[in-house]
């Protein structure tokens, strides 16, 4: 639960600087009248920080299964699952998602409305691509005898990149809405911005599999043994 | 009691070229798929009471049994306790979360930060069928063979998939999908509620000009947002566990002399994972309460809430520290002392922000011109509860009072006080005095005043009196005490009086129930802002307020929400979105 913990201390960080703008030493019973600078902005900064907050859940969500996974790893019945081979390729395609989308979000905010389009397209695919890799991962694995009964390892394997997948998989239906209704928009701002939005969740997703990634590979080793002595002392 | 007529006040397109509140076209997009938030509002409280009507039957099952043990052939053990675990995870998270943050969270935010609508209202329609499909769901437990689960509301494994537990079948299984699809669509809702009030404040609404409910609600949606994935979590591997034959919880367990096929979980981990969420959840459901009961006791006493910052300040800090501290329901399972230490620590401290609180209030009061209407009383029926539980929970956070007191009837009576009894003080004040702002009508003084004195009287005799048996060593999720030496008879009658107290408690409800539809239909006409309230949701252009609340113009703010009995004042409040000038006589 050390992750976890220090994920939830990381937002609180995060929160704490958002307040510190906020004014909140203001004495709002002697400051009466018309205060400037905040005016409301209707849908562009929600969506944004609507991002901001999905961007957080998300990333407790993982840092809890990560903070098990921690917990559990190395306790004496833990037999490692093998992390398939083909996980490096699809690491590869799920970077190559993310600079597409990157792309598409410079050529929409630099109004090439065409290149953004194709690019969305490019990175949806590789996204798909790389759905479909984790799929095959998955059978290879069972294919091996470490089906999700067979270990907490393997069900660990199974659970992070299953809810990984499922969060990517919202991604696409989301970038499929984006798509849909910013086809050729070479003007308005909201284009650009959903275009910048779905890129920041695709780097989110990638920056936590990587982190997965790590922890299946077995790299953890050191986090897990420095978290085992402190509970353990 | 899902009346929505609240969004029936008039409408006019007309009035509103340059916004783009979605306009309804039908009778269906008007009232049951609205993406009005005060529609919304309505739907999410009118099922939270829903379930918690069957929460209250529930609750009187297990009183008739506690006092006539056996009389009743149909509750047997294994219903007994699928009664406490359905009447306990109803009440705490699909009535009590459902009903503050889902309802008055919808009504009360985009109204009293000056906002149109929520900021995604089409996800905010969402989020309510979401959610009732998160109760059907559960609901449907109880047609199900084997029935609901009885595996207590915390569903520890393993003995919650076990056979022999009761509903271990399918009742789990439809509880932990419940589960699972309720944090879904709060996950929608709440991103709403957060990001309305981030984003759509009205000019000059700065964020230390919020009244304290908005706060509240704000804190505590933050905080279910980032704890329920605890939960989440915890539901995703028990399914795991039960439908796929994955061992994340389940060790290796010898039943009937055979092995089961799990082995290797630990038990410990779901433990950790539920409390991350759950310890948090007694917040969520406090900070909202305490926020309301903040905004009530300044109206209905005209004087500005006392410390306003540092209430803002201990808000926050309840919400931080909330997650440091989930470990003290575990001191039992074997822990580092150095956690520990940590865990005991950080829940000594956030006795302080709550202790502030607590004053605050009382201060509030002081000297101020307490008028005693239903949503005063209210209030102070929430402050002696409250401040009984809190003190009765400096017994259970002493270790060595502890130790004799767990699991036993004082526990229930403590939590049933703190985050039972008082928070629902807190919404039935809050139900009157928002009342004349859904309904463009007055509550019944007298009946409302009638529901108070029995309410508050009932459960306090109730729980006041478990504490005794709770001493006694009368233990709880018991269905039947049976010749047990140390407990004296006297305690068999006592039970006897507790359950006809909760029996008038739970009836004297359709007192309230039976007030609301009255007065929707034939109160006595409400004129605009009867309270004298300084907030914007007071201030709109017709009451109810239209789908757009503010008709042609939004409100500007130029005060805090608390300018009550200013000295020089023309009359003893100040609205919100009163310029200075207009101010003094
Ligand atoms: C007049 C109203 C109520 C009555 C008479 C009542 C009665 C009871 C009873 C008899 C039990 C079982 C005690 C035992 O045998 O161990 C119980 C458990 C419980 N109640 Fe209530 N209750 C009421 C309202 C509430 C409310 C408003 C809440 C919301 C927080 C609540 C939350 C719980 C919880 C969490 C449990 C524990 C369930 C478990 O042990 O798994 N109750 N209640
Ligand atoms: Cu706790």
């Amino acid at each position: 639960m050390i992750l976890a913990v220090a994920f939830v201390w990381l937002l609180a960080l995060g929160a704490a600087i958002f307040l510190a703008r906020q004014d909140i030493a203001a004495k709002p019973w002697l400051e009466r009248g018309e205060i400037g600078g905040y005016s409301p902005d209707r849908r562009e900064p929600a969506a944004r920080t609507g991002l901001i907050f999905v961007l957080a859940i998300v990333g407790v969500l993982f840092a809890l299964i990560a903070s098990a996974f921690v917990m559990r790893a190395g306790d004496a019945d833990w037999v490692a699952a093998p992390a398939p081979r083909l996980l490096w390729f699809n690491t590869g395609l799920l970077f190559a998602a993310s600079f597409l989308l990157e792309g598409a979000a410079r050529a929409s905010a630099g109004v090439d409305a065409r290149r953004a389009d194709a690019l969305l397209l490019a990175g949806a695919l590789a996204s798909g691509a790389f759905l479909i890799g984790q799929i095959v991962a998955w059978r290879e694995l069972a294919g091996e005898g470490f089906g999700l009964g067979s270990g907490v390892a393997a069900a660990f394997f199974y659970l992070m990149t299953g809810l990984h997948g499922a969060h990517l998989l919202g991604g696409l239906v989301a970038l499929a809405i984006t798509f849909a209704r910013t086809r050729g928009d070479v003007v308005s701002r909201s284009a650009a911005l959903r275009f910048k939005l779905c890129a920041a969740y695709w780097h989110f997703l990638l920056l936590v599999w990587l982190l997965l990634f790590a922890l299946l590979q077995g790299w953890g080793g050191g986090l897990v043994a420095l978290c085992r002595t402190l509970i353990r002392a | 009691m899902v009346d929505v007529r609240a969004g029936a006040g008039g409408f006019h397109p007309e009035d509103f070229e340059e916004e783009e509140v979605p306009h309804p076209r039908s009778w269906w997009t008007k009232y049951v798929f609205s993406q009005d938030a005060k529609v919304v509002a309505l739907q999410y409280a009118g099922t939270a009471v829903f379930v918690g009507l069957i929460a209250l039957v529930l609750s009187w099952l297990m009183r008739l049994q506690l006092a006539f043990p056996g009389a009743f052939a149909f509750i047997d053990a294994d219903h007994y306790y699928q009664f406490i675990t359905m009447h306990g995870m109803m009440m705490v998270v699909y009535v009590l979360t459902a009903i503050f943050l889902g309802g008055f969270g919808n009504y009360l935010i985009p109204l009293m930060i000056g906002a149109r609508d929520m900021a995604f209202p089409f996800i905010n329609m969402l989020s309510y069928w979401t959610y009732l499909l998160a109760v059907l769901v559960l609901l449907s437990g109880f047609f199900l063979p084997g029935g609901p689960t009885g595996a207590g509301w915390t569903l520890y494994p393993p003995q919650a998939l076990l056979a022999g537990t009761p509903g271990s079948s399918y009742g789990i299984v439809v509880m932990f999908v419940s589960l699972v699809i309720f944090i879904a669509g709060f996950t929608m809702g709440g991103l709403n509620y957060v990001v309305t009030v981030l984003q759509l404040r009205a000019p000059g609404m700065t964020m230390m000009r919020l009244p304290m409910t908005v706060w509240g609600i704000f804190i505590a949606t933050i905080m279910a947002l980032l704890a329920f994935p605890g939960l989440l979590v915890a539901s995703l591997m028990m399914l795991c566990d039960r439908l796929l034959g994955a061992s994340f919880f389940m060790p290796a367990i010898v039943q009937d002399g055979a092995p089961l096929a799990n082995a290797g979980g630990s038990p410990i981990l779901y433990q950790h994972l539920f409390w991350f969420f759950g310890h948090p959840e007694v917040y969520i459901v406090a900070l909202p309460a305490f926020g309301i009961v903040a905004d009530l006791l300044s109206t209905h006493a005209r004087k500005n809430l006392f410390g306003y910052r540092l209430m803002v300040w201990a808000t926050i800090a309840i919400g931080v520290l909330s997650f440091m501290v989930w470990g003290h329901h575990m001191f039992i399972s074997g822990m580092n002392p150095i956690f520990g230490f940590f865990f005991a620590t950080s829940t000594l401290l956030i006795a302080i922000p709550t202790a502030i609180k607590v004053y605050n209030w009382i201060f509030t009061l002081w000297r101020g011109d307490i008028r005693l209407n239903p949503p005063m009383l209210y209030s102070l029926g929430f402050i002696v509860t409250f401040v009984v539980g809190g003190l009765t929970g400096l017994f259970l956070g002493n270790v060595v009072v502890d130790v004799p007191l767990n699991s036993t009837l004082f526990v229930v009576a403590h939590f049933h006080m703190v985050m039972g009894v008082a928070p629902i003080l807190v919404i039935f004040g809050a139900i009157s005095h928002w009342f004349p702002l859904m309904s463009g009508r007055m509550l019944h003084d007298g009946l409302a005043k009638l529901h108070f004195w029995i309410t508050f009287l009932g459960t306090y005799f109730i729980f006041f009196t478990m504490h005794y048996l709770g001493v006694l060593g009368v233990p709880r999720r018991y269905y039947d005490l049976g010749q047990t030496a140390f407990i004296p008879p006297s305690v068999a009658a006592l039970n006897i009086a507790i359950t006809v107290a909760a029996l008038i408690v739970g009836a004297a409800q359709f007192v309230l129930i039976y007030n609301f539809i009255r007065s929707w239909r034939h109160g006595e006409a409400a004129k605009p802002n009867p309270w004298g309230a300084t907030t914007l949701e007071w201030q709109t252009p017709e009451m109810p307020p239209p789908h757009d609340n503010w008709g042609k113009q939004a409100p500007t703010v130029y005060r805090w929400a608390y300018d009550y009995s200013v000295p020089g004042a023309d009359r003893d409040f100040i609205p919100q979105n009163q310029p200075e000038q207009g101010a003094r006589a």
